[in-house]
C-alpha cells in the first residue's frame, strides 16, 4: 500500500524542490567596446532613468548604455556578490544602506575626482568620506492619501494618529520606510533614535488600531489609489509620480513635521568590465543636465549644488538643503535594522 | 467476499489460473546485469536531484555557517551563531510555532473540504469523470499570485463579502478578514485543495464498494459503514493528501506575504526578509534549515503513521 504514496510524494517533492528554486540570473551585455551596462530599479525607475539619462548619455558620447533592472537594492547586491569574480554589470544605483555593505564587502570601487569631476558638486549630505560612489537621487518619506475618500488631507505624519481605524497603509521594518517613520517619530516627541528609540516605539503603537496593513501589497501607491487604503506613508518622488499618473486621485503632501531623506548612490563596480565608459557614465549621471531631466521625469531630488530646477519641478521636489531635514544615519542603522525591526513587531504591529 | 478475494489475485490473472506470472528478473546470470541497467537509469534524475537539490541545500548549509558583520556584510567564517541567535530568540520560536499552526489548520480544513469531493470522484460512474476531475484540479492552471489577488478582492475591507455584509445591514464596519492569518489561511487552504483531492485520489486504491456493500448487506447503518470500513480504507490518501498540504504550507510565501498585511510572521516570509531586507543571508539560510529539518521530520512521521496503517 505505501508504494501508492511513494508517486504522490514524489510528486509533492518535487513541487517543493521547484517552488524553492526560485532563483534567477540576470543576463547582461558581454565585455564590449562602447557599452556600459547599469544596474538600478526596475519598472517606473528604469524606465524614466532610461528616457531621462540614459538616451542622453547615448546620444552624447555614442556609448551604448544599458539598463539592468532589479526589484531592488538587496536584489542589486545579490546580483553583485555572485558575479564578484567575473562582474558583467559596471555601474551600480542602489539605496546608500545596502552600498555600504557592498562597499565593506570589497564590492565596489573608489573613483578617481580626477575622472569624474562632476562628483565635487554633489551636496555634503551625498559626498562618501571614503571616495567611493556619491548621492546621484534623493527622495523622501511622504504622506499619500485618496483625494476622493479623504475631505481633509493630512498635513503631518501626526496627524496620521487622528484618521479612522484601519485606513493606513504603512510599510513596517525591516523596510526603510518604517525606518524613516521611527525617525521621525523621535524626531517629533523629541527623543534621539540613536540614544533611546523605546519612547517612539510606544508612540508608533498608539498608531496601530489605524493601521490597515503593514506590508501593503502590491504597495502603497496601489493601495490608495484604488481607495483599499485611505492613507500610506511613501516616496515623495514615486508619489508624485503616480499622483500624476493616477490623474489626481493620489494626492502627496509634503509632511510640515520633518523630511527623512532616502539616498540612493551610484557606484562603480570592483573589477567592471567598461571601467572607462562606468566612469563617464557616473561622471554624465551627475551633471546638471541628467540630473534636472530626471528630476523633471520623476520628481527625485537633485544631489548636486550647480542646478536649478524649473519652478513647478522645484515645488514638487525636497530640496537637500531643506532646514526640516531629519538627518539619518543610514550606515549606523544597517547594524540597528533588526533590533527595530524586533522592537516594532513586538511592540507596535503585536501590540 | 469473493470480490474481495479476487482483488488479492495476481492482477490480469482469470480466477482459477494457477500458472505463475512471468519473473520480472528471468535468471540468475541476468539479474545483476538489470540492476545495472536499472541504476544507469537512475543517474540521469539523480544528476538532476544533485544538481537542483543536494548542492543548493549543501551550498545553503555553508552560507548559514557564515556570520552577518558590520555594516550587513558577509562574513566568510564556520559559526553556529546564526542557529544560536535563532534557537535562543522567542520571537523565531513563536515563528517556527505560527508556521506549524498554520500548515496544520490548512492541511486540515484543506484535508475535510476535500475528502468529499475526493470520494465522490472516486465512485462516480458518470461518463464526465474524467472532465470532472479536471475541473476539481483545474485552479492549478492559475497562478497562485492571481489567486491570492482573487481573495483579496473577495475578502478585503471593500471585497464582495464586507460590501454584501454592509449593504444589508448585517456590520456597520467591513470585518476584518484580509491582512491577517485567517485570510491567508483560507486562501491557501483554496489554492492548496486540489493538490489534497490529487493526493487522495490516487491514495483511495484499498477502498473497494464491494466490502462497504457486504458492511451494509450484513446490517451494519451507513454511518457505521463509514467509520468502520470506508474511512479506515482511505486513511492512507487522508494521510498523504493532509501531508502534502501541510509541507506546501509551511513553505508557501506569496499567499501570506499577499495576504497577511505584514502580521503573519512565518518561516517563509521572514526568510525572505532577512535575505532581502536586512541582509543576513547566514540568519536566512539558518531558518531555511531550520524550516527542511521540520519537512523531514513530519516526513518521518508520516512515514511511520502509513507503515503502522499497513500493518494494522
Amino acid at each position: 500500500m505505501s508504494r501508492t504514496h511513494i508517486p504522490v510524494l514524489g510528486a509533492g517533492a518535487s513541487i517543493l524542490m521547484l517552488a524553492t528554486a526560485c532563483g534567477g540570473g540576470g543576463g547582461a551585455a558581454d565585455e564590449a567596446n562602447g557599452e556600459v551596462n547599469i544596474l538600478g530599479y526596475a519598472a517606473a525607475f528604469e524606465d524614466n532613468y532610461t528616457a531621462a539619462v540614459l538616451d542622453a548619455f547615448e546620444e552624447e558620447t555614442g556609448i551604448t548604455a544599458n539598463f539592468v533592472p532589479a526589484q531592488n537594492s538587496a536584489e542589486m547586491l545579490g546580483q553583485l556578490r555572485s558575479e564578484s569574480g567575473n562582474p558583467t554589470i559596471d555601474v551600480v544605483i542602489m539605496d546608500t544602506s545596502v552600498a555600504n555593505t557592498a562597499i565593506a564587502e570589497g564590492l565596489l570601487a573608489e573613483l578617481d575626482p580626477a575622472e569624474v569631476p562632476n562628483v565635487e558638486n554633489v551636496v555634503e549630505m551625498g559626498q562618501n568620506p571614503d571616495g567611493y560612489g556619491p548621492a546621484v537621487t534623493f527622495d523622501n518619506l511622504t504622506i499619500i492619501y485618496n483625494t476622493e475618500s479623504v475631505t481633509e488631507p493630512p498635513a503631518s505624519f501626526s496627524d496620521l494618529w487622528e484618521v479612522p481605524d484601519n485606513s493606513v497603509a504603512i510599510p513596517a521594518p525591516p523596510d526603510i520606510q518604517g525606518i524613516a517613520l521611527t525617525v521621525l517619530t523621535a524626531d517629533e516627541i523629541g527623543a534621539d533614535y540613536q540614544q533611546d528609540i523605546q519612547p517612539a516605539i510606544d508612540r508608533l503603537a498608539e498608531l496601530a488600531p489605524k493601521v490597515q496593513t503593514w506590508d501593503p501589497q502590491p504597495d502603497s501607491y496601489q493601495l490608495v489609489t484604488n481607495d483599499s487604503a485611505q492613507y500610506a506613508i511613501a516616496w515623495n518622488a514615486r508619489s508624485q509620480f503616480f499622483s500624476d499618473e493616477s490623474g489626481g486621485t493620489l494626492g502627496a503632501v509634503s509632511p510640515e513635521d520633518g523630511i527623512a531623506f532616502q539616498v540612493n548612490t551610484i557606484n562603480a563596480i570592483e573589477n567592471s568590465p567598461n571601467p572607462e565608459a562606468a566612469t563617464q557614465f557616473i561622471d554624465y549621471a551627475l551633471s546638471p543636465e541628467a540630473q534636472e531631466a530626471f528630476a523633471a521625469q520623476m520628481f527625485y531630488a537633485p544631489t548636486i549644488s550647480n542646478v536649478e530646477l524649473p519652478a513647478e519641478v522645484a515645488e514638487r521636489v525636497s530640496s537637500p538643503e531643506d532646514p526640516s531635514i531629519v538627518e539619518i544615519d543610514w550606515a549606523w542603522m544597517a547594524d540597528e535594522r533588526d533590533g527595530w525591526t524586533e522592537l516594532w513587531r513586538r511592540h507596535v504591529i503585536g501590540g | 467476499m469473493s470480490a474481495a478475494k479476487t482483488t488479492q489475485g495476481t492482477p490480469g490473472a482469470a480466477p482459477g489460473d494457477t500458472s505463475r506470472p512471468a519473473p520480472l528478473l528471468p535468471g540468475r546470470g541476468n539479474r545483476s546485469r538489470t540492476r545495472w541497467e536499472l541504476l544507469a537509469l537512475l543517474i540521469p534524475g539523480l544528476i538532476g536531484l544533485l544538481l537542483a537539490f543536494i548542492l543548493p541545500v549543501l551550498a545553503m548549509f555553508r552560507m548559514s555557517l557564515n556570520e552577518h558583520g558590520t555594516a550587513g556584510a558577509l562574513v566568510e567564517t564556520i559559526s553556529i551563531a546564526s542557529y544560536q541567535a535563532v534557537l535562543s530568540d522567542p520571537f523565531y520560536w513563536q515563528v517556527i510555532w505560527n508556521t506549524l499552526v498554520m500548515g496544520f489548520g490548512c492541511a486540515l480544513a484543506a484535508v475535510v473540504l476535500s475528502y468529499p469531493l475526493a470520494l465522490f470522484l472516486v465512485r462516480t460512474t458518470s461518463k464526465w469523470k474524467g472532465v470532472l476531475i479536471a475541473l476539481a484540479i483545474a485552479p492549478l492552471l492559475t497562478s497562485a499570485v492571481a489567486r491570492t489577488f482573487g481573495w483579496i478582492a473577495i475578502l478585503g475591507d471593500q471585497g464582495m463579502i464586507n460590501s454584501v455584509l454592509l449593504a444589508l445591514g448585517v456590520v456597520e464596519t467591513p470585518l476584518r478578514m484580509n491582512n491577517n492569518m485567517f485570510g491567508s489561511t483560507v486562501a491557501l487552504v483554496e489554492i492548496l485543495m486540489p493538490y489534497s483531492i490529487l493526493a487522495m485520489i490516487s491514495g483511495f486504491g484499498r477502498l473497494n464498494p464491494a466490502l462497504e456493500e457486504a458492511a451494509g448487506s450484513l446490517g451494519a447503518s451507513k454511518f457505521k459503514v463509514f467509520t468502520k470500513v470506508t474511512l479506515p480504507l482511505t486513511l492512507p490518501g487522508i494521510f498523504t493528501g493532509f501531508l502534502l498540504v501541510f509541507v506546501l504550507a509551511i513553505s508557501a510565501f506569496v499567499t501570506p506575504r499577499l495576504m497577511g498585511g505584514g502580521r503573519v510572521f512565518i518561516l517563509a516570509t521572514e526568510i525572505y526578509n532577512e535575505a532581502t531586507q536586512t541582509l543576513n543571508w547566514p540568519l536566512a539560510s539558518a531558518l531555511a534549515m531550520i524550516l527542511l529539518v521540520v519537512f523531514g521530520l513530519f516526513i518521518l512521521l508520516y512515514q511511520r503513521a502509513v507503515k503502522r496503517i499497513d500493518q494494522g
